[in-house]
């Protein structure tokens, strides 16, 4: 319930903020008017069709730029929570995020990969965008599983975060690679990377939602799994818990989830890493609650994130990759520094 | 063979006795490497057997099998199910976690969930991925939170709980799972001796109430203070089976560790007590043999 008017209060905000700035009012008569019926600029004379006219431009600035681009980040971020969440519970520890691990870098690999082929229709560019980005992300993560899991007998958090560094900076190094060698796509996928939400469109919606979608649904499968799975894979084991079908699902899930972001917005940090932080202060440890919440705040978060973007150098729009970073990074410093060097405690 | 103890208030006074877990020939280790052989042992329902041995004598091997977490490399490991006893590789593993609960000596808990949703855990085996806990799994996780007195610390976070609290929320949680059988690594390592105390009496009350008990444990007096069976671990084979005063003796001990103590009488308990005797120390006058 808090959950839900928080979303229409972010979403309410970001529709407001922009190159042409709105009043909440405009914005709400804006929303109304399409979903009520038609309303042109057609009417009365003077100053009501004076007003009618600046409604109509709210309108269509609202619904044609706005509306899905900002839906587009919410969805982008809730699934961006949502993968973190999962990834947090894997790894158990409260730092893993898709960005953090190269999970992202792993699907933006993909993505590159795929914009780089130069599939003209449409339908099919957009499947193989979607389709490489989670090849990769899956690859990203279960490579960097593999390597943590074999080396963080001692300092878990120290080997999972050197190991998503390292696979990141891989990944990272191949997509320069490929952007260097193919320089006619060098401006666009560059702008693409850095993550952002300008000129997305309804199709874009469409396109991220089925994916995201499902992603949520099977992070929500594994809401109790990865509750037993916070006490170690071995007490987990001999609890009843088939432990390696609940890691196969967390990587393939939150590998789902990155790449629906990714392939949405570009690679955006640290809303994988904050989502799960703010639900858990919300609604406690417990997965059944912390994955819905840490979606609803990574939605919450990316969303704000856009609007600040379109508003702070306007009518310059930021990355908003460059946003989340300069807020998130110092966040995630500040966690870092509260944990031992165990991994411990926080 | 398998001394059976009668408890006061027999729950599942059919059980009594009966093993509830069988090794018979039993090899177990990893991958290349054996690190027990030719393992014979009955585990009976209430009972405490302490499995003694040195460090790496495969104390938490022989658990990890029994319990169906690692493969037997040659030999049987069975576990008494409704259909008899069952070859335990061959029972489902959500099954397998109603039949025999675990402690770990080494769990830390990754988040500050409360105490209480941290026993219901437990209750996994009988809800599995999609159910949540119904009437029958409350009651299990109030009966435990019960039978481990720690009803005033549910509501903590599990994090910030003591080792002996913790340790006692450990075993809650198996409880929790409703089993015959409960395989402990090291109970009493890490606390202090009234914290152990506490923990051993736990373990001989619910071997009262029916539960079959196995512990590991380092310290040779508390195995004889709670155990009706000792099982003796050393190079590679199970040494030595049986009552305390048969299985703890000075030889055996020497042979198994190859440390020198005394083994002599309780003051006050019908317990035997093991007195260490090193070579860097000088016994007193005249108390030289």
């Amino acid at each position: 319930m808090a959950a839900a008017l928080l979303f229409a209060a972010a979403l309410l905000a970001s529709l407001c903020f922009g190159a042409a700035p709105l009043t909440p009012g405009q914005v709400v008569r804006a929303l109304l008017s399409r979903l009520g019926g038609a309303a042109g600029p057609a009417g009365a004379s003077g100053a009501a069709q004076d007003s009618a006219a600046r409604d109509f431009v709210a309108a269509t600035i609202v619904w044609e730029l706005r509306l899905a681009r900002t839906l587009l980040a919410g969805v982008a971020g809730a699934a961006l929570g949502a993968a973190g969440a999962v990834l947090q519970g894997l790894f158990r520890n409260p730092l893993a995020d898709p960005y953090a691990l190269g999970v992202s870098s792993g699907a933006a690999l993909g993505a590159v990969a795929a914009l780089s082929l130069g599939i003209a229709s449409p339908v099919a560019a957009v499947t193989a965008l979607q389709g490489l980005s989670f090849a990769g992300a899956l690859g990203a993560a279960a490579l960097v599983y593999g390597i943590a899991r074999a080396s963080g007998r001692r300092a878990p958090t120290a080997a999972l975060l050197l190991a998503g560094a390292a696979v990141g900076s891989f990944l990272g190094a191949t997509v320069s690679l490929i952007m260097t060698l193919r320089q006619r796509d060098l401006q666009r996928v560059f702008f693409w990377l850095l993550g952002g939400f300008g000129g997305k469109s309804w199709g874009d919606l469409a396109a991220a939602l089925p994916a995201a979608a499902f992603a949520l649904l099977v992070s929500m499968i594994l809401a109790r799994p990865l509750d037993i799975l916070g006490s170690g894979e071995e007490a987990a084991s001999s609890l009843g818990l088939d432990v390696a079908r609940t890691r196969a699902l967390a990587v393939a899930a939150s590998s789902l989830g990155t790449a629906a972001a990714v392939s949405a917005g570009g690679v955006i940090g640290f809303v994988g890493l904050l989502g799960p932080h703010f639900a858990r202060l919300l609604v406690g440890p417990g997965h059944r609650r912390l994955i819905p919440a840490s979606a609803a705040a990574g939605a919450v978060l990316l969303m704000i994130a856009d609007a600040a973007a379109r508003s702070i150098a306007a009518p310059i729009e930021l990355p908003v990759g460059v946003v989340t970073a300069i807020l998130g990074a110092p966040l995630f410093l500040w966690l870092l520094s509260r944990r031992g060097p165990e991994g411990q405690g926080a | 063979m398998s001394r059976a103890r009668p408890a006061a208030a027999p729950p599942r006074a059919s059980m009594l006795g009966a093993a509830l877990c069988s090794a018979r020939g039993l090899s177990c280790g990893y991958l290349g490497r054996t690190v027990l052989a030719g393992v014979d042992l009955d585990i009976a329902a209430g009972e405490v057997l302490a499995v003694i041995g040195p460090n790496g004598s495969g104390k938490t091997t022989l658990f990890r099998t029994l319990a169906g977490e690692l493969a037997p490399i040659d030999g049987q490991a069975s576990l008494r199910s409704p259909r008899g006893l069952v070859p335990v590789m061959d029972i489902p593993r959500r099954e397998r976690a109603g039949l025999v609960g675990r402690v770990l000596q080494s769990e830390r808990p990754s988040w500050p969930a409360s105490v209480r949703s941290y026993i219901e855990a437990g209750t996994f085996a009988s809800t599995g991925w999609f159910g949540s806990p119904g009437a029958w799994e409350r009651r299990a996780v109030e009966e435990a939170i019960e039978a481990t007195e720690l009803g005033p610390l549910a509501a903590r976070p599990v994090t910030e709980l003591s080792g002996g609290e913790f340790r006692r929320v450990l075993v809650a949680r198996a409880l929790a799972q409703k089993p015959a059988l409960l395989l402990l690594d090291e109970p009493a390592s890490d606390l202090d001796i009234a914290r152990q105390m506490d923990i051993l009496g736990l373990l001989r009350s619910l071997a009262g109430s029916g539960v079959g008990v196995a512990l590991s444990v380092h310290d040779l007096n508390l195995a004889a203070l709670v155990a009706d069976r000792v099982a003796l671990l050393s190079r590679g084979r199970l040494a030595a089976l049986g009552p305390p005063r048969e299985v703890i003796t000075a030889e055996a001990v020497a042979s198994a560790y190859g440390a020198s103590v005394i083994v002599g009488d309780h003051p006050v308990l019908d317990l035997l007590q093991v007195v260490n005797l090193p070579a860097w120390l000088k016994p007193k006058e005249g108390k030289c043999d």
